[in-house]
Parts: structure tokens; sequence; C-alpha cells
């Protein structure tokens, strides 16, 4: 009975909360404040954006705030942990600061995740939006080639790609494209399938408008929303996996900071300074906890449930 | 079931042709030409077009990929370039290996999320489902690579439970027990981000189900809560858990190769990024294969095991 009673309190503390959500939001005219109303209610998500923010924004600064610079080697130090003076995050093997190089190295694990994913949302967005409205022979070929780069864990493809044309940013960015573009096509392709069945696309097309004019006011209006939540949340993973990648010395090369590099470089001495490895990995689970969030966050504030 | 069965391993055979095309094109991938690479500082023009007739390379496309495929499916992978061993006699045995590191990791990704989850959905906002949730949601974005180092770190190093590195002592007595003491660390570092993906799809999927009408009716039949949750709700859960236990079973193949090379569990994961690093093509393009066509007959098996679940989906 217990179990029963605790259901129904379920029930009503979400049906609580929705009211109290479409109560604020009347206020509000557009969907646009609808969905910025829901997720400024959801502080979990709102602390990961600002939290993003805040790392991207000290990256970006990182010439000019850093205390020192990241090729800087002060030998005497070595090794040196968390909480030596001047140094708060401790010293790295060759005597670097690991303070600076977190901060120069968000320069480059930003990016090499970004790029990747907005490139790949692009080209997904293209192919998924002609395979699923246009569909024919073109569709069911681009669907069918994805379908084979489907039959590979992605960790595998990109690694092998990436390990065989060369160590670099551009090739592990290439590489990452490669793999998220089967992903995020079928995301948009499904989406397509299921708005162009809508009625108001009938009505479009009966008042005469252009294919053309469809697919842009219509269909893709309605794919952005899964493609903005598909592609925040796979952010987190790219740059904890990007970072994996210059872990393996497949990505950027030393002595370039980076915070995978610089979790491989402790591995060596990983017994008797274990902060070498564990604080930049510390950095990247927050990264990547935020984007989850946030893309949580966004996912529910865009569930049409709410918008009443 | 049986003509589900039968369209759905038709329907597999483009797919793995496909594979075995990009596979092949990988050969292509690789920067510089390989004769001149193999010869080094000793090529000359006529060398270079020696090798090439050697290895077929003089031969269109086409022919060459035709060639490589009958080859492969007669169970010739080729041989390795760095150590001159047939690369099925090298990769096969780490395979086996990597099935017993992702086994054991899948064993602890799924019992662990089934009971995580289903806790948390039967007794939805308590604390045991917020622990849950963050364990879930930490879990998702933890970096494998790092986990492992601290999961080293702490019971290896520190503690001294664990060994540190490898699938065996090089001086103890063997046999399983030893392998089971090797295998923990790597196989809860692998399993950290499967297990927290199932736990968040078991809890979802658990509280959809719960909802339902027919579970408070069987409740008011005065079907013991155990019979409900277990027998019926559980089951009708199950489908997208056990897709998604497919693709995870599959991310494990390739994903628990940093586990592998930090633990140096003798994998095929550790094999194929050793032999990326040395250009081994034959043995890159025979690891890849193998993890691959593996990956899809897994998710087969997935889809077959969802469809004898679920009988609305055997239509399709």
């Amino acid at each position: 009975m217990t179990q029963a009673i605790d259901v129904q309190a379920a029930r009503k503390a979400r049906r609580r909360w929705e009211i109290s959500v479409a109560d604020e939001a009347r206020e509000a005219e557009s969907s646009l404040r609808l969905f910025w109303t829901a997720l400024k209610r959801d502080k979990l998500a709102l602390a990961g954006g600002i939290f993003i923010i805040f790392v991207g924004l000290v990256s970006i600064a990182a010439p000019l705030i850093s205390p020192y610079d990241p090729y800087e080697a002060e030998t005497s130090l070595r090794l040196e942990p968390i909480g030596t003076p001047g140094h708060p995050l401790g010293l790295d093997g060759q005597g670097r600061d690991i303070l600076t190089r977190l901060m120069w190295g968000g320069r480059v694990s930003i990016p090499i995740a970004l790029v990747p994913v907005t490139v790949s949302t692009f080209v997904s967005l293209v192919l998924g939006l002609i395979a699923g409205y246009f569909k024919g022979v073109v569709g069911e070929l681009i669907m069918r080639v994805l379908d084979v780069f489907y039959a590979f864990p992605t960790v595998m493809l990109a690694i092998a790609i990436a390990g065989i044309m060369g160590p670099g940013m551009m090739n592990v960015m290439l590489s990452i494209c490669i793999v998220l573009v089967p992903y995020i096509t079928r995301v948009v392709y499904t989406t397509t399938l299921v708005v162009s069945e809508q009625d108001f696309v009938e009505a479009a097309r009966a008042s005469g408008a252009s294919d053309l004019q469809i697919v842009f006011g219509q269909i893709l209006p309605n794919v952005l929303s899964p493609i903005i939540v598909y592609g925040t949340t796979t952010m987190g993973l790219q740059i904890v996996f990007a970072s994996g990648l210059s872990f393996l010395g497949l990505g950027v090369q030393p002595p370039v900071a980076d915070w995978g590099i610089m979790t491989a470089n402790g591995r060596d001495v990983l017994q008797i300074a274990p902060h070498v490895s564990t604080v930049p990995g510390v950095l990247l689970l927050l990264v990547a906890l935020s984007f989850n969030l946030l893309g949580d966050g966004l996912r529910d504030a865009l569930d049409p449930r709410l918008r009443l | 079931m049986a003509g589900y069965i039968f369209r759905r391993l038709v329907a597999v055979i483009p797919i793995l042709l496909g594979v075995s095309i990009v596979i092949f094109l990988f050969m292509q991938l690789v920067p510089g030409d390989i004769a001149a690479t193999l010869l080094g500082p000793r090529a000359t023009p006529e060398k270079v077009a020696a090798v090439h007739r050697q290895l077929g390379l003089d031969k269109p496309l086409p022919v060459q990929y035709w060639l490589w495929l009958v080859k492969m499916l007669r169970g010739d992978l080729g041989t390795s370039i760095a150590v001159q061993v047939p690369v099925a006699e090298l990769v096969i045995p780490k395979f086996k290996n990597t099935l017993i590191l992702a086994a054991a990791s899948l064993v602890v990704a799924v019992v662990g999320g089934l009971f995580i989850g289903i806790i948390s959905a039967v007794r939805q906002y308590s604390i045991y489902d917020r622990i849950g949730l963050v364990l879930a949601i930490v879990g998702s974005a933890t970096p494998s690579f790092w986990l492992a180092l601290v999961l080293m770190y702490v019971f290896a190093l520190k503690l001294r439970w664990f060994p540190t590195s490898g699938m065996y002592s090089l001086r103890g007595p063997g046999g399983l027990p030893d392998v089971l003491r090797h295998l923990v660390l790597p196989a809860i570092s692998a399993a950290a981000i499967p297990l927290a993906v199932i736990t968040r799809l078991v809890r979802s999927s658990m509280l959809d189900v719960i909802r339902q009408d027919y579970v408070t009716t069987l409740r008011a039949k005065g079907l013991p809560e155990r019979r409900v949750i277990y027998g019926h709700a559980l089951r009708n859960a199950l489908p997208p858990i056990v897709s998604i236990t497919g693709l995870q079973a599959g991310f494990l193949l390739g994903g628990a190769l940093f586990t592998e090379v930090i633990f140096s569990w003798p994998g095929i994961g550790r094999q194929l990024y050793s032999s990326i690093l040395a250009r081994d093509v034959p043995v890159v393009q025979g690891a890849m294969l193998i993890i691959s066509f593996t990956f899809v007959l897994l998710n087969l098996a997935a889809d077959v095991f969802v469809a004898y679940l679920d009988p609305k989906l055997r239509a399709g």
C-alpha cells in the first residue's frame, strides 16, 4: 500500500510543478520565453551553463591572466603537490604550473570538441533533411552508407582514423566529425520523417509553398530543438573523448598544454604525485558534467508537455 | 520469430560488406607510400615498383579489394608487418582476453544498473533515488581513462588490494583466482559509463511502466509488490534496456581500449592501439574487422531478443 501512495504523491508533486511553471510562463508570450523560463528553474542546468561559460572565458583570457607561462619550467619545484605557495594546483613532472596549463589547455581541449560537433551538426542537418524530406534514391543511399558506419564502435573508429592519419589537431577533429555524422544525421532523419507527416506541413504545401520554403520554414525549426539537446549532451562526451585521444598521443603533441596530455604526463609519476593526472581529469569531469546537465535541462525545457 | 531472424540476417550482409569496404579503404588513408616506407632509405624506383607488384598494389583498386576480401573469408587475415606473424594468430587470442574483460564489465554494468535503476524507480524522489541519479549523472561524465588512473592509484598503489597491470601475475599460481584479481579494477573502470547509462534507462523505463494502469490493477488484485515489479513491470520495461545494453556491449568492445592500455590488459584494443602507432596496417585491419563484425552480430542478437520479448516488433 505504501508504494501506491508514493506514486500518487509523486504524480501530485509533478503536477504542482508543471502548473507553477505554466503560471509563471503564462506571462511570457513566445515559446522561446516559455522555454527560457523552464530552463531557469532548473538550477543544475543553469549552474552547468554558467560553469561552461566561466571555463570558456578563462581559457580565452589565458594569455592575459595565467600566473605563469605554460611552457615555463621550474625544475626545482618538480612534482610539488597541491597547495604549494604560488602554485595552488601543484606542478607537473617538468616543473610547469598545473593551473596555468589547465587554463591554456582549455584553448585546445574545448575547440577540439566544439568544432567537430558544430561542423557535424551542419553536415548532418543537410544529409538528414534531404534523406528525411525528399527521400528517394539519394535519401536511401545516404542512410545505407551511414548504416555501415553505425557498425563500428565509435571509439575504435575514431582512434583508427586519427591514428592512421597521424597526430595533430586537424586529424582528431576530422575523425570525430566522421564518427559523429551518422549519429546526428539519424536524429535529424527520424525527426524530419515525423515532422513531415504533420498537418501544418500539408497545409503549407496546399497553400503553394515550395519544397525549400517548407524545409526551412516548417521542418527545420522543429528539428532544431532535439538537435540542440543532442549537440549539447554530445559536446560533453566529445571533450572527454578528444582528451582521451590526446591522452593516447594521437592528438596535439607535447609540449602543447591539453587536458588529455596533462593526464598522460602524470601516469609515470602516479604513485608519487597523483595530482598531476587527477587534477586535469577532475576538470574534464566537471566540464562534461556541466554539458550533460545543460543538455538535460534543455531537453526538459523543450518538452512539449510543458507548453500549456 | 524464425522469419524475423532470417530477415535480419539478410539485412546484415550488405552492412558487413560495407564494413569490409571501409576497412579495406583504410589502407589508402596512410600518408605516404607503403612500399617506400617499408623499404626505407634503400628505396629505388625499381625496388618500389617490385614491392608494389609483390603486395598487389599495381592492380586496380576494386580488384585489390576483391582479392583481399576472398583472403579474409578464407580466414587469412594477412601477416603483421611489425612481427612477421599471421595476423589471425596475433589477434584472436587477444580478442578472447577482451571478451573476458568486456563480459565482466557488462555484468557489472547491467547488474549494477538494474539494481540502482529499479530502486530509483520504485522509490522515486527518495534519498535512494537521489543517490542513484547523482551516481548516474556523474558517472556518464567520467572520463574512463581518468577513472582507471584513480582506481589504480587508490586500490592498487596505495591499498595494494589489486595488481596494477596485466592479466596474470608473472610469478603467481595462475588460474582463475589470479585472473579475477587482475580483472576487478579494469572491469570497474570500463563499466562506469555503461553502468551510468543503463541506470538512467532502467529508471526511466521502469517509471514509464509503473505509471501504467495495468500495474495499478495488478496491485489491486493483491499481487505481492515483488511480483508486480519483477514479474510484470520489469519484463515490459526490458526492450529499450536490452537494445541499449547491446549498444553498450559494442561500446565496451571498442571503448575498453583505454582501460586495456592503462592496465596493460592484453586485449585486442591494446593490440589495435600499438599496431596503429606502428602503422602495422594488416593488424589494424584484422582487429577492426573482428571488432566490427562482433559488434554487428551483438546488436543483431539484442534486436532478436527484444523481438522475442515484444511480439509487436516482429512485423518489421
